[in-house]
Order: C-alpha cells, then sequence, then structure tokens
C-alpha cells in the first residue's frame, strides 16, 4: 500500500493556532504578570490560583465550561455574534480563546518567575539613575527576563500544538477550520489509518522534542533546568 | 550644602530605625554602627526606598511623608545611590552602564570624559559588564553616579569589595571629587579608616538609633605630606611631614604628590622621648601648643608639627605625672593602623 499523502493543512493549522495564541498570551503576560507580582501578597493568592486553574483542570473540564461561556448563549459568545455577526464556538477564533485559556499557566508562569528573579538592587539602582517606572519596564525588567519571556514563547507554543481536549469540545472537527493536527491523528486511529497516523504523530513527536531541546539550551545556560522556572 | 529635616521611624525585623534630624549637611558624613545596626536602612530611607513610616524634607522640598502618602519618587530625587555589592546591568557594555544615568539626568556629554579620566576606567569601555572585577565594577558604578551629578550621595560600603590595594587609590579618587563641589555624601562603612580619611562628621547607627558621634566631632585631624619614594618590594611609601620621614602603605600615587593621613585623637599617643625598640613605625615631634580638659576624665592635648596640627586624647592624669604643658616638646606616637 503507497504512503498517503501527508496532511500538511491539519498541521499547518496547528502551528498557525499555537503562534497566535502564544505570541497573544505574550502580550498579554509580560504587562500583565508585572501588575500581579506588583500586588499586595493577599491579592496575589487568588489571582496566581485562577491563572493557574488551566494546568490541573480536564481539558474536558475546561472545553465544558468553554463551550458554555462561548456558545451563542454563553455571555462571550452573544457579545462576539452581536460584534461581528460570526460564531464563536465551531470556529478557528473560538479556538484562538480556547487554546489562550488553556496555555495561560505555561505562560504566565515563567514570566512571574523570572520577574520574582530580578534583584531589586537592579530596579532600585535603575531609580537612582532616574528611571521612571515605565522606563525602568523597558530597560531593565523585560531585558533581565528575556529567558524567562522565551521560556514562556516555547512552552505556550508546545503546550498549544499538542492541544486536545478543548478543541474536541469547542473547535469540532471542520477542515481547515479547527481541525488541527491532533484531532486529525485521533481521525486516522479511530478510521484504523494507521499509517497515516504515524506520520503526523512522528512529526509532532519530531516538533516537540526540537522545542525541548531549544528550551533546555536556554535553561542551561542558567545551570539549572527546569521547565517552569 | 544641603537642609535635612527628617522624622525616621521605620520597623526593621528586630527594632525601629529611628532618626531625627534638623541639620545642615556639607562634605562626607560617615555612618557607621555594627552590622545589622540599621545603615543600610537609614540609605534606603533617605533613597526613597522605604514606604512607611518616613517624613523627609530636603531643602525645604518635600521628599517623603508617609503620613500624608505624599512620596517624591527615587528617581526624581537626583541621588547616586551606591550598593555593597556594585550592580552594573548585565544587559548593558560598561559605556551603556556609564551613560545610563547620565542621559537621563541630561548631562552634557562633555562630563564624560572627565569622569572617565578621573575613575581611570577609559580601558574599560567596551568590554562586556562580566568580564569586570569587583574593584572595576565598583569604579564604574562609582563613575556612573557621578555622572549623573547627583545632589546628594548615599553609599553603602562602597569599598567592601574591592581589594585591599585599590581600595586606597579609590579613596582618594573619592575623596578629590567629593571635596570639589559641596554635595553632601552619607557614607556607610564599618572600616573606621575610611571614615576618618573622608568624613567631616559621622552619625553613629546603634539598634536602629541615629545619633550625631561625639567622639569624631572636629576632633579629626589630617595630616598632609608628601610622597617622597616607594619601596615596592615591602609595598611601603616613605612621606614627608614638616621634614619628618614616615613610613606608610604603598598608596599607588605618583611621587610628589600630597598624602592625607587622617589620625583619630584617641589613637595618637604621647611619649617625652623616642621610643627605641618598639613596632611603632611613626614618631613625630612636635610641641604643645594647647591642654584642654575634656568629658570623661580626659584631656585634649593639640600639637603642633610645625606647620600643621594633630590632637591627642589621653587620659587626663596623664598631664600631671608626665608634667605636661604648653610649648613643651614631645614625640606624637602614631598609630600603626592610621598608616596602613
Amino acid at each position: 500500500m503507497p504512503a498517503p499523502a501527508i496532511d500538511w493543512e491539519s498541521l499547518i493549522l496547528s502551528i498557525k493556532l499555537a503562534s497566535i495564541s502564544s505570541a497573544l498570551l505574550l502580550i498579554i503576560c509580560i504587562p500583565g504578570a508585572w501588575f500581579i507580582q506588583a500586588l499586595p501578597r493577599k491579592a496575589k493568592a487568588p489571582i496566581e490560583a485562577i491563572s493557574t486553574l488551566p494546568m490541573v483542570l480536564p481539558p474536558t473540564v475546561l472545553g465544558f465550561y468553554l463551550l458554555v461561556f462561548l456558545g451563542p448563549h454563553g455571555w462571550i459568545g452573544q457579545f462576539w455574534q452581536n460584534f461581528s455577526d460570526t460564531k464563536l464556538v465551531f470556529s478557528f477564533s473560538g479556538l484562538v480563546i480556547g487554546s489562550m485559556v488553556y496555555s495561560l499557566p505555561f505562560v504566565l508562569q515563567p514570566i512571574l518567575n523570572a520577574y520574582n528573579n530580578i534583584s531589586p538592587a537592579a530596579i532600585q539602582l535603575a531609580s537612582s539613575l532616574g528611571a521612571s517606572p515605565l522606563d525602568r519596564f523597558f530597560t531593565v525588567i523585560i531585558p533581565h527576563s528575556k529567558r524567562g519571556i522565551i521560556s514562556a514563547a516555547v512552552l505556550g507554543f508546545a503546550h498549544t500544538l499538542g492541544e486536545f481536549g478543548v478543541v474536541l469540545l469547542i473547535g469540532g472537527n471542520i477542515s481547515g477550520e479547527t481541525r488541527v493536527v491532533s484531532i486529525a491523528i485521533y481521525d486516522h486511529v479511530e478510521a484504523l489509518e494507521y499509517s497515516s497516523a504515524h506520520q503526523l504523530s512522528g512529526i509532532l513527536l519530531l516538533i516537540s522534542f526540537i522545542i525541548l531541546i531549544i528550551l533546555s539550551f536556554f535553561n542551561s545556560k542558567k545551570g539549572g533546568y527546569s521547565w517552569l522556572r | 550644602m544641603v537642609e535635612i529635616k527628617a522624622n525616621i521611624n521605620v520597623p526593621l525585623k528586630n527594632f525601629n530605625l529611628k532618626w531625627e534630624c534638623d541639620q545642615q549637611f556639607k562634605g562626607v558624613t560617615g555612618i557607621t554602627g555594627h552590622s545589622g545596626a540599621g545603615k543600610s536602612s537609614l540609605l534606603q530611607a533617605i533613597a526613597g526606598f522605604q514606604k512607611k513610616g518616613v517624613q523627609l524634607r530636603v531643602d525645604g522640598e518635600s521628599w517623603q511623608s508617609s503620613q500624608k502618602g505624599l512620596v517624591l519618587p527615587s528617581h526624581k530625587r537626583r541621588i547616586a545611590y551606591i550598593f555593597q555589592q556594585p550592580y552594573i546591568f548585565p544587559n548593558l557594555t560598561v559605556q551603556e552602564n556609564l551613560v545610563y544615568g547620565m542621559k537621563r539626568a541630561k548631562i552634557h556629554h562633555s562630563y564624560f570624559e572627565n569622569i572617565v579620566e578621573i575613575f581611570e576606567i577609559k580601558k574599560l569601555l567596551e568590554h562586556p559588564s562580566s568580564a569586570l572585577s569587583g574593584g572595576e565594577k565598583q569604579r564604574v558604578a562609582l563613575a556612573r553616579g557621578a555622572l549623573t551629578k547627583p545632589k546628594m550621595w548615599l553609599l553603602d560600603e562602597p569599598l567592601s569589595a574591592v581589594d585591599e590595594d585599590k581600595r586606597w587609590q579609590l579613596l582618594h579618587i573619592l575623596k578629590d571629587l567629593f571635596k570639589e563641589n559641596d554635595t553632601p555624601v552619607f557614607y556607610v562603612s564599618h572600616a573606621k579608616e575610611e571614615i576618618n580619611f573622608l568624613a567631616s562628621q559621622v552619625l553613629e547607627v546603634k539598634h536602629g538609633f541615629v545619633s550625631q558621634s561625639k567622639e569624631h566631632q572636629g576632633l579629626n585631624t589630617t595630616l598632609k605630606g608628601r610622597l617622597l619614594e616607594v619601596d615596592q618590594t615591602l609595598n611601603q611609601s616613605k612621606i614627608d611631614i614638616d621634614g619628618h620621614p614616615m613610613i606608610l602603605r604603598d598608596q599607588a600615587l605618583p611621587l610628589g604628590s600630597s598624602v592625607c593621613i587622617r589620625l583619630d585623637p584617641k589613637q595618637v599617643n604621647l611619649s617625652l622621648d623616642k621610643i627605641i625598640g618598639s613596632t611603632i613605625i611613626n614618631q613625630l615631634p612636635c610641641s604643645i601648643t594647647q591642654i584642654k580638659d575634656e568629658d570623661g576624665f580626659k584631656s585634649l592635648v593639640t600639637l603642633s608639627t610645625g606647620s600643621q596640627n594633630i590632637h591627642s586624647l589621653i587620659p587626663r592624669n596623664m598631664v600631671s605625672e608626665l608634667n605636661l604643658c604648653e610649648g613643651m616638646k614631645v614625640v606624637a606616637i602614631l598609630p600603626n593602623s592610621a598608616f596602613t
């Protein structure tokens, strides 16, 4: 039996989804984490707990709630429908929102850790040298957290790439729109098309492996090696 | 000169930092005290890094009033803060580090060459900051502070990470720098010789309580000498004070330059004759110009070396036991520590 053609469409869709949602998460989390770390400890605990929830909840639970909120009767879904006249669930935009929630802790935590590791002396010094808070954010805080931000980007990307449960619940299986690679693999296995499943799984394995190599390269420079630090 | 009105009561770990002050400051104010007494916290409070319990007015301008919730943020205070462990931004080159504050203070770039020369850091400019030694880092940090033309210096044990042989070199640089303008300098150190060398007054911090130190007020004496020769094998240099040769640790200065030695009156002893067969390095013939009774059964003897005065604080009964009187020739026994 000849090898089936590689399902590029679902692969590219997955990569597009992972790139867009991790980029949007970075835009939110880079300033957001700074506000969180500046909060008093009592306010910080609940916010950190909420933002870590997606890491411990089963993806199906997360997907279910997203379906409720993003659906035509949920308030986000309704707002979206009034705004753009399209549905959010079973669309690529819905997947982006779902992925952002799903991958939030993987982007937020490394950035928060990086911010917490900045020596207070560095910030005090910059302010004694006349740098305003915004100036310090761009000239001290972001450059000192470069490694954490790279970790966050890579982890957010890799985690979204492997997303399955959430996509299945809010995205379904629309070719070119929501049929990402993990769904495609599931389909192939169900249809007993093992050679297609092998191809896609192999490619995903390779991509994930390369990503983790890059990540450990960045982390090993610091000496330690920990995914979330 | 700067007028400081302060009412500081900051809770620390084991006690409160307390400082009440309404005073003019100029020149170098040394801050001494045991480790953990609150010296650094005092600097932090002045710099604006302590949020609670600080009332501070500088030259009539309110810097902080914690009660009213008013704070002039640190970046608007024009202070140069020097940390014990010099912090050089690792993502910037030495040159970029140096101009970081200067750019923001809008200092004309012609000042740059000047300061770079004073601190002898020209050769470091293109280095990545990770390649600097502890002493070089502190030089860069001090130069970076100087380049902002600060309204006030706050130095927290700036020379503790510097090698012993480079320390005096830097002390001389600092002394000249601080002398040039009357910017007030707060200099925390537990190295007595640094305080003696630089400071014109001293604050003492004890369990968080800040007070004017009496023993140093106006009593410290600077002896000036001229560098005659250097013996590098012994790491010693010979200086001349009013025709008398004295031996110092090598100062790494060019021959002929003038050298300042600060003497703590408590450490200066008197002898009727030169002492022979001892490990005392330096004995300076002087004549007594004044004997004054002081608190605590002490007498303060003012001595003239010819062109300069030094002081010696001795137990009062010694005056009568040795029959000391004004005009008498004696030998001042200088402490070895003042010369190391």
